[in-house]
This record gives C-alpha cells, structure tokens and sequence, in this order.
C-alpha cells in the first residue's frame, strides 16, 4: 500500500488548489518496443498536478504533452465539458508519483489540451486514478493524505 | 484535418493527417460496434481493427502488439453520447 502527504491550505491564494507532483512519460511498453533505442524518449520533467475529482481522465498542457513526445491514441478533437467543448488529443503514458510510495500507472489514457489563461497549471488527474485511492484532508492541520 | 510531421524512431520524416483514416473507420463502424460492444475500447489502424477491450490499458498493450510504435493508431471508447469528462 503506498502513502503520501501533502501541506494544503486552501485559504492561501497562492495554493487554491491540493496538487501532487507526477511525472509522465511514454509508456514501458512502449519504450521497450523492439526498434525504439530509447534516446528518441525524453527524459520527464515533474509536474504539479490538481487533484481534481470533477475531472475524469488526466489531462496534461500540449506544451508538456509535446515535450513527452507522448504516443498519441485519438487525433486533436472537441470533447465536451460543463461549461462547453475544448480540443483534446488522447495519448497512453505513464505517470508516477515521485517522493510518495503511490502505485504507478502505466499504461494510462492521458488527455492533452490548453489550459486557456490559466498558464500557472499544466496538469489535473481525475477520476480514472482517484477511484484508487482513499484521499482525506485534515483542515486543522493543513494536511491531504492518500493512501492506495 | 490538421498536417503533422512525425520522427519515427529510425529518424525518417513523415507527413500524415494524424489518424484521419482510422477515424473515419471508427465513425462509419460506430453504429454497427454500438449494438454489441458498448462501453469497449477499439483498437484500429488504417482499416485494421486489433479488436474490442474492456480498458484502455488493454487496447494500448493489443495495439503494440499488433501494430508495433512506428506510428500511432486510434483507440476509442464505443458510446451513443461521450461522456463529459471534465469541469471548467
């Protein structure tokens, strides 16, 4: 079972939201394809993610799903969302949780899109992996812990 | 349908229209796939249908396996109404 904790305090402005640092990258299966040499694949850069649970899917900026070079599953399209329709392009990765014991997922559907003027966040992770994990969040203390 | 140069893993360059033909597949089939794979992952490259998966997970490892990383093919969840995915 993995653990981790995360300060939070959702009264500072700074930090509106609870966020955990991921990384992503393409898949291990992928990677280990026969072919694939394994310089073309770029090393991850981590990543502050917003714990969403109105969300589904994760979604990453373009920006960052380009510097992955992420394998793309379904071409650039609108997919619908409250509050409208946005352009997405769907790819399968890896993400992993570093400094945290957290499972890793791989291969996972990872969506790519913009986040309009909002340049401070790149990342949200959704549903698809929160239904794994038992999130409680002590305001007293300024805490989020996840366990898995 | 956006052009998109690719690098493919020996170093040539490609041009496609990133998944075109397989969408088009997907969406003359849609009707046909909603009366017994509903809710299933489908794997198609060009005309080629690796078959129906109940993860994406599945569909991604089935597509490696019968198309190799050259280049991309389409995985698609079959639905009568995509869900909303996201709050904005």
């Amino acid at each position: 079972m993995g653990f981790a904790k995360i300060p939070w305090d959702p009264n500072n402005p700074e930090n509106p939201f609870a966020c955990i640092d991921i990384l992503v990258r393409n898949s291990k299966q992928l990677i280990d394809q026969p072919g694939n040499l394994g310089f073309e694949f770029r090393d991850p850069l981590p990543i502050r993610a917003i714990i969403d649970t109105g969300a589904g899917p994760v979604l990453i900026s373009k920006a960052y799903a380009r510097h992955c070079k992420l394998f793309q599953t379904r071409p650039d399209s609108d997919i619908g969302v409250i509050g409208g329709s946005i352009k997405c392009g769907e790819h399968a990765g890896h993400i992993s949780f570093p400094n945290t014991t957290l499972r890793s997922y791989d291969p996972i559907r990872i969506m790519s899109g913009d986040f309009h003027k909002e340049p401070r966040f790149a990342c949200l992770i959704g549903t698809e992996i929160l239904r794994h994990w038992r999130i409680t969040f002590d305001a007293r203390a300024k805490l989020v812990t996840i366990d898995d | 349908m956006k052009c998109i140069y690719r690098v493919t893993g020996v170093g040539f360059l490609v041009m496609s229209d990133l998944l075109a033909k397989e969408t088009n597949v997907f969406l003359e089939r849609h009707e046909e796939w909603l009366r017994d794979h509903v809710g299933k992952f489908v794997t198609i490259r060009d005309e080629e249908v690796a078959g129906f998966f109940d993860s994406y997970g599945d569909a991604f490892t089935a597509g490696l396996q019968r198309f190799g990383s050259s280049r991309s093919f389409l995985i698609r969840q079959i639905w009568q109404t995509e869900p909303v995915y996201f709050v904005f």
